[in-house]
């Protein structure tokens, strides 16, 4: 089988010939590459060329057009650095006060000349290869973009004791825009849209409920009708909203390393759901040894009968050593599925 | 009234009603430091074992901590006025190319609400900044949060300066943030790992009673 297959396959409940291998390479594949990550997130061609490279070699199913959370604030009208070889990020929040948000942010096409659209064209640009390999794309979830726009603990600090219709008004104006991305992206060719909510496992389940859930699963609903498939993607320890997230209807469910992986397929139980995870990026890639790699890949997928991606619980951390991403891939060819 | 209502309203975020419990705490006559430690210190450590226990989350935390400011501002000249000392002196930030300052927030007011004063660099702060406002502040911790593991090396240049600065047996070096393990902090020479914001200000006063008994020995 080749990756496409492989992944459809899971998708749709069948055996693949190997567990699929969903590790997300950024700075890594720059650096692979040769290349700055300046280079890398504001040229899809540089892009493209390393993540080929790299999941050629290392056996990841899929090619993401994904590399750092500011392009959508970017098109709003954030100022963005973006360092030689750090994260892009906002110096100054677009929003300074929570109730300046709808007169401050105004919808926009993705096709704005701007790192949102070479996401759209990083997406065309790797059509040369959807015969062979899924397409990822990505956006921010409503709730993520809504701390990336305001800044994090001003929007922590906003949900806790703010008014909720003034909160409700920003997260509609970023789960829109968001819409809008991620079909624009299906329609570019992208098979699976990652939706990245990392600042949403940093609050309660019942404020997870009200502000990032409607939102989350507004955004799967919106991906769906435009024919693509999503995956739900939050950083850090979600162990309270399991049950939410895979209620959100997300074709595949990606989790961080802090989370019980069994306590994730408990979740998913008796429905379509795909999880994902979710060795430790760091402890076991970055630092670990092959040896290392091969039994926490094993554990991971020890747990499932189908139904499962591997994938480490976050980014491949840029200085892993080659012979840990390898040892990912020999460790799922070995076992099968 | 009675103190225990400072922390609860603390607890539950409302700076406002903190505020005014304060100022009426000074006007009934209650020490400075009573209304410090029954009051606003008790509330925050509340509020950090229930953020340990996964019970509050950040926002709670954050609102919390905001409640706690307004409380200690009040009382601020009079903790002057009656010679109570902080129980020692941490300088914090986030390391040189790291910008996500959440994590060492939360460390940063849970500190304060253990009673030390944090002197609070910011981020994206070089090596050497930790060094000189350690000298400078006559700080007994310094404490660096990083998110990134392209920017958690620089911990150990952090180590490496206090060694060069020859101050490294006078302050205690904490790191923390999402990838830094007791592993790597062992193995960059740092003094403590701790894997969260209650943790590290549990550590970080621990630390400091060592050395002021240590001083007095």
């Amino acid at each position: 089988m080749h990756a496409r297959e492989r992944v459809e396959a899971v998708l749709n409940g069948r055996k693949p010939d190997r567990i699929p291998n969903f590790n997300i390479v950024m700075f890594f594949s720059a650096k692979q590459g040769g290349r700055s990550f300046r280079d890398y997130v504001s040229d899809y061609r540089v892009l493209c060329d390393c993540d080929f490279a790299v999941s050629e070699r290392y056996g990841i199913d899929m090619l993401s057009a994904i590399s750092d959370p500011m392009r959508e604030a970017e098109g709003f009208g954030a100022r963005v650095r973006m360092p030689e070889n750090g994260v892009p990020y906002s110096p100054v929040a677009l929003i300074d006060d929570l109730y300046d948000a709808p007169d401050k942010l105004k919808p926009y096409d993705p096709y704005n000349g701007k790192r949102s659209e070479d996401r759209l064209r990083a997406i065309e640009h790797l059509q040369q290869y959807r015969g062979e390999y899924v397409i990822g794309g990505w956006v921010e979830g409503a709730f993520a973009e809504a701390c990336d726009l305001r800044g994090i603990n001003d929007f922590l600090t906003d949900i806790a004791c703010e008014d909720e219709d003034a909160i409700h008004a920003l997260l509609d104006i970023t789960c829109r825009q968001a819409i809008r991305f991620a079909t624009a992206q299906v329609k570019a060719g992208a098979d699976i849209i990652g939706i990245g909510d990392a600042a949403s496992s940093l609050i309660s389940p019942a404020m997870y409920r009200t502000f990032a859930f409607p939102y989350q699963k507004a955004i799967v609903e919106a991906v769906h009708a435009a024919g693509g498939r999503t995956k739900l993607h939050i950083c850090g320890n979600t162990s309270k909203v399991l049950d939410q997230m895979v209620e959100t209807g997300s074709d595949i469910v990606d989790i961080d390393w802090m989370v019980d992986l069994r306590a994730a397929r408990d979740a998913a139980k008796g429905r379509h759901t795909v999880i994902c995870g979710n060795y430790d990026p760091v402890a076991i890639l970055l630092q670990g040894t092959p040896e290392l790699v091969r039994e926490r890949v094993n554990a991971c997928a020890d747990l499932f009968d189908g139904g499962y991606i591997s994938s480490a619980g976050c980014e491949v951390p840029m200085d892993t050593p080659e012979e840990n991403l390898t040892a990912v891939l020999r460790a799922l060819e070995e076992r099968g599925v | 009234m009675e103190l225990k209502e400072i922390s609860l309203q603390l607890e539950a975020g409302r700076a406002k009603e903190v505020k005014a419990l304060v100022q009426q705490a000074i006007d009934e006559g209650f020490p400075a430091d009573r209304i410090l430690n029954e009051g606003l210190l008790a509330g925050m450590n509340a509020i950090g074992v229930r953020f340990r226990n996964n019970e509050v989350f950040v926002p709670e935390v954050l609102i919390a901590a905001r409640a706690m400011k307004m409380g200690a501002n009040v009382l601020k000249p009079l903790l002057t006025e009656s010679g109570v000392q902080a129980a020692g002196r941490v300088c914090i930030g986030t390391v040189m190319g790291d910008l996500h300052d959440i994590g060492k927030n939360l460390v940063a007011m849970m500190m304060e609400g253990k009673g030390l004063e944090v002197i609070d660099i910011g981020t994206d702060v070089p090596p050497e900044q930790f060094i000189e406002t350690a000298i400078e502040e006559d700080c007994q911790i310094i404490c660096c949060s990083a998110l990134l593991t392209t920017t958690m090396n620089v911990m150990g240049d952090v180590v490496r300066a206090a060694e060069n600065a020859g101050i490294r047996d006078r302050v205690k070096i904490m790191v923390g943030g999402a990838p830094v393990t007791a592993a790597f902090a062992a193995q960059i020479g740092a003094d403590a790992y701790t894997p969260d914001a209650a943790s590290a200000a549990e550590q970080a006063a621990a630390f400091c009673r060592e050395m002021k008994e240590k001083q007095a020995v």
